[in-house]
């Protein structure tokens, strides 16, 4: 990769972060130290779905008033080489996709937080793991080959590099669009079940005080 | 009516202090495996920190003219440099959170200076793995450097540490003061503190115009790379190294008066 693509890639895998960082473990680290949790799971809806969709309400004003100007920017910046096509389409999918894996992928995380009961701690291994191993700070390429076959066992590929290469890339076949859709799909999926199987293991763990 | 106000000595803020700091330990332990998890969250950051940098050095040799050694050297100094800011001054991260609640205005409300009561609230007992890693990172680092070892480079180490921990308290004061005149302080004060991360690399590689502004407007220059120019660059015989202790007690002062003009102009919210 050159130079300009590099660094348009780790500014837009930045902004992703950014705008996918809303807190959610930490908010539900929170709501189990304050026992506002109760609350919460009292409700007739899945618990997955209210934090959900709190996030992606967050989520929405972040792509708005962060994302899209970092966009612009960088944009003008590096003097437009980035293609204005079907490919903003492909993109925008990858995003939501890519919420929803980033989504799962925080909840569990904060399944271990049932158990530990610690707020900042859970968020800073998860923000430690995620910023270093994602490629948002130091580009993927720069990483040793084994480490390179470890984090394509992990879900950030699916996460950053995806939707930014549908944007980015320079081979625009459907055939390309459609690997990196299947391969969010895949672990949309695996999250799902991962996180839906440690939420119902830790939320009998729970103890709250009472009052 | 006057109000007399005693003249209260060294002897009564410390004390004072004492009893905060045993209250927010006690309040720490109960919490047994949190602190636990806490400080090994810190270990891991400090430590993700410093593995980002060796990764990025996997691929280079020197960044404009500093080898991997005198980089980790001056993160080093910074990790040290940053530990009062964490340990003791770490209340300003729940600034904004008190202020939109309200709570601040219990500070305003008792006979004892407002900024060193809200300080001493809190203590912050990771941070000390901070101060740990960073003195474990200078002692390799500067084994591996060869430069000698003299009391005169410890004792210009120490001074210059003493006044850029200084200059970090002031910008993450000045930052979180931010909280009293707008709404998002606490967005501001992450911001700012994500300029840390850039602390470890030398200010030449910018341009003018950064270099000017992250040396005396957001002056992340003097957190590590221009201290320790007296002790990686000693023949340059610049200046630079030795406007930290002017620029720290001068930037102190300023977010220190900024912080408390804040805190007595605050209203409360009426709760």
């Amino acid at each position: 990769m050159t130079f300009k693509d590099t660094l348009i890639y780790l500014v837009l895998a930045n902004a992703i972060f950014n705008m996918t960082n809303v807190y959610i473990v930490y908010n539900i680290c929170d709501d189990i130290q304050s026992g506002k949790i109760v609350l919460d799971l009292l409700k007739p809806v899945h618990y997955f779905l209210i934090r959900f969709g709190e996030s992606c309400g967050m989520m929405m004003v972040q792509f708005i008033f962060s994302f899209i100007p970092s966009f612009i920017i960088i944009y003008f910046l590096s003097g437009q080489v980035i293609n204005i096509g079907i490919n903003l389409v492909f993109f925008f999918i990858g995003l939501v996709m890519a919420s929803v894996i980033n989504f799962c992928f925080n909840l569990c995380f904060a399944c271990f937080c049932f158990y530990t009961e610690s707020c900042w701690g859970i968020d800073t291994l998860k923000n430690c793991i995620v910023t270093l191993l994602s490629g948002a700070v130091i580009p993927i390429a720069f990483f040793p080959d084994w480490l390179k076959t470890i984090v394509s066992f992990l879900p950030f590929p699916a996460i950053f590099n995806a939707p930014l290469q549908m944007l980015l890339g320079d081979n625009t076949s459907f055939s390309t669009y459609g690997y990196y859709l299947l391969l969010q799909v895949f672990w949309m999926i695996i999250m799902l079940a991962v996180s839906l199987l440690l939420w119902n293991k830790s939320v009998k763990a729970l103890t709250i005080n009472g009052g | 009516m006057e109000i007399t106000k005693n003249k209260r000595g060294i002897r009564f803020y410390l004390h004072i202090y004492k009893m905060l700091f045993i209250q927010c330990l006690k309040t720490r332990m109960s919490y047994r495996s949190d602190f636990i998890i806490s400080m090994i969250g810190m270990v891991i950051m400090n430590l993700s920190g410093i593995a980002g940098f060796l990764l990025i050095f996997n691929n280079f040799n020197t960044i404009c003219g500093y080898n991997k050694n005198e980089l980790l050297f001056i993160f080093a100094f910074f990790l040290i440099a940053i530990t009062p800011n964490q340990c003791f001054f770490d209340n300003n991260w729940n600034l904004a959170f008190e202020i939109m609640d309200g709570r601040f205005i219990i500070y305003n409300l008792r006979p004892i200076n407002v900024f060193f009561y809200f300080m001493s609230n809190n203590f912050d007992l990771k941070g000390i793995w901070r101060f740990i890693i960073g003195v474990s990172l200078l002692v390799y680092s500067w084994i591996n450097l060869d430069i000698g070892f003299s009391v005169i480079m410890l004792l210009k180490l120490i001074v210059l540490l003493i006044f850029s921990s200084l200059s970090i308290i002031a910008l993450i004061n000045a930052a979180a003061a931010s909280g009293f005149f707008f709404i998002g302080g606490h967005q501001i004060l992450m911001f700012t503190s994500s300029f840390f991360d850039y602390t470890m690399y030398p200010i030449t590689i910018f341009n003018s115009f950064f270099k000017a502004l992250f040396s005396f407007i957001i002056p992340i220059g003097f957190f590590g790379f221009y201290p320790c120019q007296a002790i990686l660059r000693p023949e340059n015989n610049s200046i630079m190294p030795w406007l930290t202790i002017p620029l720290g007690v001068i930037y102190f002062i300023l977010s220190y008066k900024l912080w408390t003009f804040g805190a007595r102009r605050y209203g409360g919210t009426g709760s």
